[in-house]
């Protein structure tokens, strides 16, 4: 079993604000990317149930080939400024992407780069 | 060769010397040194409690490159104070007079007020001018009402690049603004060089967070960019150590943005979909591509309000039947402050907060840890917030003298139940801020809320 954890260089989160939480996944090599940048692995319904969120508080999830990069964006159940909020820096919350199972390419073509999904395109 | 210019941050101290960096982008040449030093990054505290960083480390950061920018013959332009309100912004100002009065500086500076008048919001508001929330979220009034103005003593907003603009046809030696957005900052000197908004802007987001765009990626190193005839970029590292790969500028457009292909500014948005990227050699990196779509003229404005002030108690549990019973132990505090007598005046979630945290168990993840029941010991933190310092201390004590000796099923350690961690049981968490503010007000005039004025530094003359 390969999970995003193992493919990626880096795999961070951090506030993109105080309302949304942002997950940047990056590679060393296009074949880990293209692995992971697969349509099928990281959907909008995947996200949401990682998460615990529903489907229209995924913002998007976007991939940059150039920068060997993808990014999730969710809206945080919290606020960061709330008082029951246990990570106000949003610096903790890649977990539950990073132990994903990802699956092996087996032919399937990636998308174009710079592909989008979700709620904003 | 349209514009070219250094970038440091002002509240990050230089990690490696700044004067072969300065000297290597004074040899490509340069036309200003620009820095920016606000954010929201750090949450609404700042803002709401008029603190910043210790503002001696902005005065050190920011003399190598002052006395540069004199000496060179450009103008500098730096957004200062982190929340960048108007106390934060005259105490830099103290320490920026002070920088000119050691280096025998004598500068014409123009200085840009962040603040909005509560009475110019309430104008709008009262004109019946839409300020809609700049983040689809329940926390946030879909609309700003009268009663989040007044609510918010700091209100502050991130100016556009044109009153910067304004300030350097003034043919000033440099520009201090309180709150900015940090892309504007390098907009105002690209647009007035004849650069298009959508290169103005790409440069901007290049830059403005220095050495962090570079490999390996540090904040306290320089960066150095050039826009050409062509409307190209260029950006290069000026530190020896440090390498502009297209790989690393590409992943910059991810670092803390929901959405790395559009950026919102004032008047209008940046679409990266089309930006292209090639290296020249191991320090150069040239892109192209960037487009510009025009939206209505409105600014981002940040407000903080007090939601009360914090008391917590730490302790920790190590024995078992106590962690088997801490998620009804839990309940039942929380219970306890629910139905005490003395606390009927006060609404849990509204008047006061009580949460228990349970480090080791299920902290940092919450309901989706997938990982439970096999800890040895559970940190708790017990963190109560009311509505004055002395109600949180009574409020944390309650909660805390419960799970520290009242009885549970099993129990066996009848003089007391958890390790506390600290001889004071209660510890002062200090004031709470919201973001009470975080929408987009429409402007006519870019320039019409934000003081300007023009000031000679240092101030007072030094008596001979």
């Amino acid at each position: 079993m390969t999970t995003l954890d193992d493919l990626a260089l880096v795999l961070r989160s951090k506030n993109a604000g105080a309302f949304y939480t942002t997950v940047d996944i990056f590679f060393d090599d296009i074949d880990k990317y293209r692995r992971a940048a697969q349509p099928r692995f990281l959907t909008v319904e995947r996200v949401a149930e990682a998460y615990g969120i529903p489907e229209d508080a995924v913002h998007g999830v976007f991939r940059l080939e150039e920068a060997l990069g993808i990014k999730v964006t969710v809206r945080k159940p919290l606020a960061a400024h709330e008082p029951a909020n246990t990570d106000v820096m949003g610096a903790q919350q890649h977990l539950p992407l990073a132990w994903l199972e990802v699956p092996e390419l087996n032919g399937i073509e990636p998308e174009s780069p710079n592909a989008a999904q979700g709620a904003t395109r | 060769m349209k514009f070219r210019a250094l970038s440091f941050l002002n509240h990050v101290p230089s990690r490696v010397d700044p004067l072969p960096m300065i000297e290597q982008a004074a040899a490509w040449g340069l036309d200003a040194i620009i820095s920016q030093g606000t954010g929201k990054d750090f949450g609404p505290h700042m803002l709401g409690s008029g603190t910043q960083f210790p503002v001696r480390n902005f005065k050190e950061n920011i003399r190598p490159y002052v006395k540069a920018a004199h000496r060179i013959g450009v103008p500098f332009i730096m957004s200062v104070g982190i929340a960048g309100a108007r106390q934060q912004l005259a105490e830099c100002l103290d320490a920026f007079d002070e920088v000119c009065t050691e280096e025998s500086l004598d500068l014409q500076v123009a200085v840009i007020a962040g603040d909005i008048d509560p009475g110019f919001i309430r104008k709008q508001i009262e004109a019946g001018v839409a300020i809609p929330r700049m983040d689809d979220h329940p926390a946030l009034p879909a609309l700003l009402r009268l009663e989040d103005v007044d609510a918010t003593p700091n209100i502050v907003a991130q100016m556009g690049p044109e009153p910067i603009m304004a300030a350097l046809a003034e043919g000033v030696d440099g520009v201090i603004t309180g709150r900015a957005l940090d892309v504007g900052l390098f907009m105002a000197p690209a647009l007035r060089a004849g650069a298009s908004k959508a290169t103005a802007a790409l440069f901007g987001k290049l830059m403005e967070c220095c050495g962090v765009a570079l490999y390996p990626g540090d904040p306290g190193v320089a960066i150095y960019g050039e826009i050409d005839d062509d409307d190209s970029i260029v950006i290069r590292s000026p530190d020896a150590n440090s390498e502009c790969r297209v790989r690393n500028l590409a992943a910059h457009s991810f670092y803390e943005r929901k959405n790395p292909f559009r950026e919102e500014n004032p008047g209008g948005y940046l679409d990266l979909d089309e930006v292209t990227y090639e290296q020249l050699d191991s320090s150069a990196v040239r892109v192209r591509g960037p487009k510009w779509g025009d939206t209505p003229y409105a600014v981002k404005l940040e407000g903080a309000a007090s939601m009360g002030f914090r008391a917590m108690n730490v302790a920790g549990i190590r024995d078992q039947r106590y962690l088997d019973a801490l998620p009804d132990v839990v309940e039942r505090i929380k219970e306890e402050l629910r139905t005490a007598e003395r606390f009927m005046h006060l609404r849990e979630g509204v008047d006061y907060h009580l949460n228990i945290t349970l480090y080791g168990r299920d902290a940092v993840l919450g309901s989706i840890e997938p990982h439970t029941g096999e800890e040895h010991e559970v940190g708790a933190v017990i963190d109560a917030v009311g509505p004055t310092p002395a109600m949180a201390r009574e409020l944390c004590y309650y909660a805390y003298l419960s799970l520290w000796i009242r009885p549970y099923p099993g129990r066996k350690t009848t003089a007391g139940n958890n390790a506390q961690r600290f001889t004071q049981p209660i510890v002062d968490g200090g004031e709470l801020f919201r973001w009470s503010i975080w929408h987009l007000m429409p402007l006519d005039d870019p320039l019409e809320p934000f003081d300007r004025s023009v000031d000679r530094f240092p101030r007072k003359e030094v008596a001979a």
